[in-house]
């Protein structure tokens, strides 16, 4: 069976439209397997239930969700966000498969695409997942990435102003992170000061997201290194925190990798670290 | 970032065996070092893998036949080049110069980058603040090219100061928060930069406050330096080959622009003999 028969014609025709972008996309769509078991929702109850979906929602839910979609004839929801947010979900979660990742996370940015053609009025939120998408879709390629950095920049931008606090503050930690690794001046975009600023920034106004504490820690290492040591003790301590005390899902695994990566490098023990005074410190 | 671009260009390039069509019956080591830079090892792999893609396709070569290490760190660097003996290396100048002798090392091509071979030093200051070198003399220094005092002495400064001893130095690994500090007088006295960063100084809003009181002599580009004791003379020339052939290649050529890098030659041993001497005098 072929999988792309499932996309609607609005999508096939937005690829080919878009097939002159910088991005491009994946011949192959993810197989998802049968759906007989799935519930037969209503495009208006995908939407409803899909505003749900986090990190905990079972893959075979996710999978169901991405199906219907797939096979809804064009209707409001295809103008917002959901295909690319359940895409972005499903591409975080699959880790031992770059393929398979990058086919999820390649069919978000085509239904981010599609969301942002549909409407007339912005939405920060698709700007948002439309980012994150093609972030893990190129980023283990380099000439494409590095081709993609720009648009990458200007869709988190939009989302910084759309919908700062989408995902936590993804907006402002995404494209923080994005200012962090990017090649720096004076051929790239990346901008060590705009990275602390983002990330200070997220982890001020959402104190409660382990990522905040994680990418903010990461910063201050890079830029800052033994002058901020402390504070990145103290950012990592809450972020183990967070994510031990907290339902994160399947992200809780990868997130506890990540700081474990932040702390070698920054030579920290994480058993001997502990969350620190608040946000900023 | 002219050494970001040539190092993480030619990580790729490296990767091929030495012989088209053929693997080697141990495989080629290259170890690539790109001391004080912003690349995490991690990072660097897929822009690794990428280039190697383009090159495996252009040469024809077998995959997977050589191992490629990488690393930011001055000290690692070290560590990986005594563990290995690569055979092939990318290393920056004062590494080359370090490892020379005991490693056999000699290059064997050299990157054109935005029209040069050679790299320059200035160091900048605020404007009016200091008129010298030796105004400089206790002041903070930073940048992102002093993880390496014994190349800044023996090359940049030859021998006329010791900046460990004459500036206090405070390395970054990002050339503009070191330039945004120093234009706000914030932590640092003066700013050393490499000849893409002060020719890119203009884009900066406050470029107008800083003014150069130290230039240094043209000091070559290494690109891939060969192991002349594990590679035969073969080996080495078909590598330079197949670099000199990149840029004009239909992929190569997009990598090379990725890069900004304009073409590659083979290395003369004779552009190399001044910072040798430099380096070998006491």
């Amino acid at each position: 069976m072929n999988p792309i028969r499932h996309i609607p014609a609005g999508a096939l025709l937005i690829g080919i439209l878009l097939s002159g972008c910088t991005f491009t996309l994946p011949e192959d769509i993810v197989d998802l397997g049968t759906q007989d078991t799935c519930p037969e929702w209503t495009s208006e109850e995908l939407q409803a239930r899909a505003r749900e979906f986090n990190h905990c929602t079972e893959t075979s839910t996710l999978h169901c969700a991405l199906g219907t979609l797939r096979g809804a004839s064009p209707s409001p929801i295809h103008r917002t966000e959901t295909g690319a947010r359940i895409c972005y979900l499903l591409a975080d979660r699959t880790t031992k498969d770059q393929e398979k990742k990058e086919r999820y996370a390649a069919e978000g940015v085509r239904w981010a695409e599609i969301a942002l053609t549909e409407r007339i009025e912005p939405i920060g939120a698709v700007h948002y997942y439309l980012a994150v998408n093609l972030g893990m879709a190129v980023r283990q390629h380099a000439t494409l990435a590095v081709k993609n950095l720009k648009r990458l920049e200007e869709e988190l931008l939009k989302a910084k102003e759309l919908s700062p606090q989408e995902e936590q503050g993804g907006p402002l930690r995404v494209l923080g992170m994005l200012y962090l690794m990017a090649p720096p001046w004076p051929k790239g975009i990346g901008d060590g000061d705009k990275a602390l600023e983002l990330l200070k920034e997220a982890v001020e106004k959402h104190p409660g997201y382990p990522l905040n504490h994680a990418f903010y820690a990461q910063a201050l290492w890079d830029l800052e290194e033994d002058d901020a040591i402390d504070q990145v003790k103290s950012h990592l301590g809450k972020s183990r925190e967070l994510i031990e005390k907290g339902d994160w899902g399947t992200a809780r695994e990868r997130w506890l990798k990540d700081i474990e990566k932040i702390a070698a490098d920054a030579e920290i023990k994480l058993s001997e670290t502990e969350a620190g005074p608040g946000p900023g410190q | 970032m002219t050494r970001t671009i040539v190092i993480l260009f030619l990580a790729a390039l490296l990767s091929p065996p030495a012989l088209a069509g053929e693997a080697p019956a141990s495989p080629l080591t290259v170890v690539i070092c790109y001391p004080g830079g912003p690349v995490r090892a991690t990072d660097a792999k897929p822009a690794m893998d990428s280039m190697l893609a383009v090159i495996e396709e252009i040469g024809q070569w077998e995959k997977g036949s050589i191992t490629c290490d990488f690393t930011s760190k001055v000290d690692k660097c070290r560590k990986l080049i005594a563990e290995k003996d690569p055979h092939f290396a990318i290393l920056s100048v004062g590494l080359y110069l370090e490892h020379m002798q005991k490693h056999s090392l000699v290059p064997v091509a050299q990157p054109n980058v935005e029209g040069k071979t050679t790299d320059t030093y200035r160091i900048v200051v605020r404007k009016g603040s200091f008129g010298s070198l030796a105004d400089l003399k206790g002041k903070t220094l930073g940048g992102t090219h002093l993880g390496e005092p014994r190349f800044l002495k023996k090359i940049v400064f030859k021998s006329q100061i010791d900046p460990a001893k004459h500036f206090k130095l405070k390395p970054s690994r990002r050339a503009l928060r070191a330039l945004r500090n120093l234009s706000k007088g914030r932590k640092l006295d003066a700013v050393i930069l490499n000849e893409q960063q002060f020719n890119s100084l203009n884009s900066l809003p406050f470029a107008s406050k800083l003014e150069v009181v130290f230039t240094s002599e043209p000091i070559p580009l290494v690109g891939l330096l060969a192991n002349t004791k594990k590679t035969t003379k073969h080996e080495r020339g078909r590598i330079t080959q197949a670099l000199s052939s990149m840029c004009t290649h239909d992929k190569g050529k997009e990598l090379c622009q990725m890069f900004g890098i304009e073409s590659f030659g083979p290395a003369n041993a004779k552009n190399y003999q001044n910072i040798v001497k430099l380096w070998k005098s006491k």
